[in-house]
């Protein structure tokens, strides 16, 4: 047992350190980082650099890794993104840190290339010194890791107990206005809080790299296990969190003593313990609400949107029937008709790809643009749908329409539930409940052999209609985009419906719309259901795209880099999910096309740097330039007749 | 006062507004070291966005502010509390979830040389013993008249010079609200110069300098209390 207990320890260091850094910078600035495990990556890759390939001393590269590099990154990051978000929505932050975690490991390919990262060593060199403790065998990696984490939680004791920057923190945190009254900036103690939770960060990276593979995934796999600390923490004690990332760590190990080691329960449930444990935890914490930013402004949205979208509304309605329908004449006549015939097969492939892909993104639009909640788990209800397809129609013999009507009443039924548990806890909490759901899922679900079917999945063929073969890329190509308008159809009059004005009023402000009669919990869990089915059948759909239902296609991580496209693009807006869709299929071919190998993460980059974008344009893109574009036509208008000059609103602007 | 004597704080046609909305217009005052000015005016008449305007907490759309001489306008909260210009808010601007004793800390750690902290410190607990026997309570534990002595204790240790106070007697009982009144005495005797908002128009009155009466934003009336006192009084019976 001893031996369970000491590997949890070693394991649960690495969450507490990265959970108390999580929660610093939460309590400090309410932004809630998921980049933490991309930053972590991005000072281990620095590390390893410098130890490995440069072959500097391995602790002279920690200290500069960690000491200098991660807190001057702590502080760009700060300046670049997160002192502008101190006014945004939750939405919005989260989208940003999304975008960081999309864009960090992308960008740090770039800089540092493709090549493997084998056989890390850490601070004990390559040949750790063994110890003896309790029966158990642990190298002086391991007796670094159980150090360093004694020393963080000493440390982060010391310094908000009995240091100045301590003070300032709980100052800032308990009043950010009473703090700018004493003379304190609030934006600096933040900016100290963000170098010392790259610290965090980086410490917990470094300390990983001779424990874990060297590459994005298995980094950010296990920051996000450290969520589950954060939610027991309730985002505020420091303490909690690194008791909590040791409870994870100690449980993620002590269980494997309990199954027997060939069972295949065994390999799910063992990565799938810090998700069960955020799970329990939400549960345990069901009273807890977010007490900053849940009744925020506007949800993932700004209020000058909302603003801009009901004078869109009453301009519409003062338009001829003709100009309102012309700007769906132009994309039924360039989606219906051009790109089939202008396209080759391979490109008419990719377009069918991205409106495949471009349905699944309406769920966004759905949950996140109109809804205001963010969901993580929308590429895994995808998953979800296309897995069902797969059974439904390969299995079952169904017919396909049947099949892929039920496998979106399957991610539907999915989607409620997860609602059930986590909308009434606050935005920031479905995200990590589906983030953590997503997760569960592909440990638990996906890798079971009748899904997964030895990693090649269960075949999916496009159906027939009658003379029609739908394998044909035209007829694929036509039926993706007749699914896609039908879903797009379902989103446009939710959005025209009452129940669309109602959750604008809910995104607007819960509570005032709870005094309307309106219940916000209700729609909530509408909204997702709808998401769920949207994002469902667009995950049918893409397997019937591929030949194949392959769970893996529908990973939690490729999802966060689907939310960061859609982001980028407009999560309100139905052609901005049709761009962001044939954007994430094309865009990479013409990468690869253009430009070498060493620029394959490019597309990545810009993705996650498009969501980062997100904290000054919230509406994305398309929206953006939408704006744009009437504003050039007014400067037009205004030239062609030469009237006076119109007077902007002036408006005010706070202070600090 | 005399006119060749420069204002410590000098108010030039300040507006204020949110959005398309004006809250305060073309409001113009000047206060001298240790004297207090008193702005009154019924809820809504913006005297709550003007003593956020002169402290920094909103950015005015018109107007300057000067400090001393030195044009302060629109300058951050923060940097405004360092030069010495404090706002204790209507909500009493404390830390609720600090000890008393970290409060004081935060105030004493801008503005006051590390060496004169202690001397500071002392002085305000002794103005105010009760925060001595409470250094460690929570500030939001305190009830509603420790909290507004400890609102002024802080502003007191923070050496501001002018402070500008947000409706003080709110929800206090009347001996406290005395009590308060004595600790701003004490405050302008101390050399400490006075920005008072306040709806408690009899005490206000006999407490201030100057007289500045708000109606939706503009100054309806100004001049020294005993001027005024009569209009005041009538337009306030009037609004009521």
């Amino acid at each position: 047992m001893s031996a369970y207990i000491i590997s949890g320890l070693v394991l649960g260091s690495i969450y507490a350190i990265a959970a108390t850094g999580l929660v610093l910078t939460y309590k400090s600035s309410r932004i809630f980082n998921f980049g933490h495990g991309a930053i972590a990556f991005l000072i281990a890759r620095m590390y390893y650099q410098m130890a490995q390939v440069w072959h500097w001393n391995s602790w002279v590269s920690a200290a500069l890794s960690i000491l200098v590099f991660a807190p001057l990154f702590g502080v760009f990051l700060w300046g670049f993104l997160f002192r502008h978000l101190t006014n945004s929505s939750q939405v919005v932050r989260l989208v940003a840190t999304i975008g960081l975690f999309v864009a960090i490991p992308a960008v740090a390919q770039l800089i540092f290339g493709y090549d493997a990262t084998l056989n890390t060593v850490g601070l004990a060199g390559a040949n750790p010194a063994l110890y003896h403790v309790f029966g158990v065998t642990l190298n002086l990696d391991q007796v670094l890791v159980l150090g360093f984490a004694v020393a963080v939680a000493v440390g982060m004791f010391a310094v908000m107990r009995f240091t100045t920057f301590g003070l300032l923190i709980r100052a800032v945190v308990d009043s950010a206005t009473v703090s700018r009254l004493v003379g304190t900036d609030p934006q600096r103690v933040s900016m100290g809080t963000w170098a010392l939770g790259a610290m965090l960060a980086g410490l917990a990276g470094v300390l990983l790299v001779p424990l874990v593979t060297l590459d994005v995934d298995s980094f950010n796999i296990l920051v996000v296990a450290s969520f589950a600390a954060v939610v027991l923490a309730r985002m505020d004690n420091l303490l909690l969190a690194f008791v909590g990332g040791l409870v994870v760590g100690l449980a993620q190990q002590i269980v494997t003593k309990f199954i027997p080691s060939d069972s295949v329960v065994l390999k799910g449930i063992v990565p799938s313990m810090p998700f069960i444990l955020l799970v329990i935890f939400l549960l345990f914490w069901g009273s807890a609400r977010e007490t900053v930013g849940s009744r925020a402004q506007a949800m993932g949205v700004n209020p000058e949107a909302e603003h801009d979208d009901v004078a869109a509304g009453a301009r519409r309605r003062q338009r001829s029937r003709v100009r309102s329908l012309m700007p769906l004449a132009v994309w039924a006549v360039l989606l219906g008709g051009a790109f089939p015939l202008l396209l080759s097969n391979f490109w008419l492939g990719l377009a069918s790809e991205g409106l495949v892909i471009g349905t699944i993104f309406l769920s966004f639009t759905v949950i996140t643009g109109q809804a205001g909640i963010i969901s993580l788990g929308q590429s895994t209800l995808a998953g979800v749908g296309a897995i069902a397809v797969g059974q439904f129609a390969t299995e079952f013999h169904w017919p396909m329409l049947l099949a892929v009507l039920l496998a979106g009443a399957t991610a539907a039924t999915l989607g409620v539930m997860v609602a059930l548990i986590s909308v009434r806890l606050g935005d920031l909490y479905v995200a990590l409940t589906t983030l953590g759901m997503g997760l569960l899922l592909e440990n638990m679900i996906y890798t079971v052999g009748r899904f997964d079917n030895f990693s090649i999945g269960v075949a999916v063929t496009p159906p027939k209609l009658g003379p029609i073969d739908f394998s044909g890329k035209i007829a694929f190509y036509l039926l993706a985009l007749f699914v896609f308008s039908a879903c797009a159809l379902v989103v446009w009059n939710l959005k025209r419906s009452s129940t669309g004005l109602e959750l604008a009023a809910v995104r607007s402000d819960a509570v005032r719309a709870t005094t309307l009669g309106i219940r916000p919990w209700r729609l909530k869990v509408s909204a997702f259901a709808i998401a769920a089915f949207i994002a469902g059948v667009g995950g049918s759909m893409l397997a019937m795209y591929q030949f194949r239902a392959l769970p893996s296609n529908y990973a939690t991580i490729t999802g966060l880099v689907w939310f960061a496209v859609v982001a980028t693009l407009g999560l309100r807006s139905i052609p901005a999910a049709l761009i962001a869709g044939i954007t994430f299929s094309i865009f990479p071919q013409i990468i690869s096309d253009h430009l070498s190998q060493s620029w394959q993460t490019l597309p990545t980059a810009l993705f996650g740097l498009g969501a980062i974008a997100v904290a000054r344009h919230p509406d994305g893109v398309v929206a953006m330039h939408a704006a744009q574009f009437r504003w050039l036509r007014r400067k037009v208008v205004h030239l062609l007749h030469h009237a006076p000059p119109v007077a902007e609103s002036v408006t005010e602007v706070p202070a600090a | 006062m005399s006119a060749e004597v420069r204002a410590l704080l000098e108010v030039r046609g300040l507006s204020v507004a949110y959005g398309a909305a004006p809250a305060v217009t073309r409001v113009s005052f000047e206060l001298h070291t240790g004297t207090a000015v008193v702005v009154l005016g019924p809820n809504g008449a913006g005297k709550s966005s003007l003593a956020r305007a002169i402290t920094g907490l909103v950015r005015p759309t018109e107007g300057t502010v000067h400090f001393d001489g030195v044009d302060v306008t629109g300058m951050a909260a923060h940097r405004l509390a360092r030069r010495g210009i404090a706002l204790v808010p209507e909500d009493r601007g404390i830390f609720r979830g600090l000890s008393v004793m970290d409060n004081l800390r935060m105030a004493l750690r801008n503005g006051v040389p590390r060496e004169r902290r202690d001397a500071s410190l002392d002085r305000v607990l002794t103005l105010f013993p009760v925060l001595g026997s409470r250094r460690r309570q929570i500030a939001g534990t305190l009830s509603g008249g420790e909290q507004q002595m400890l609102a002024l204790a802080r502003v007191l240790a923070g050496e501001a010079r002018v402070l500008v106070v947000d409706e003080p007697s709110l929800g206090l009982a009347p001996q406290i609200v005395d009590r308060v009144y004595d600790v701003l005495r004490t405050v302008r005797e101390a050399g400490i110069s006075l920005v008072l908002i306040e709806q408690f128009v009899e005490r206000a009155l006999d407490f201030a300098d100057d007289a500045c009466m708000l109606s939706h934003g503009r100054v309806e009336l100004h001049g020294p209390p005993r001027e005024v006192r009569d209009e005041i009084l009538k337009s306030y019976l009037q609004t009521a």
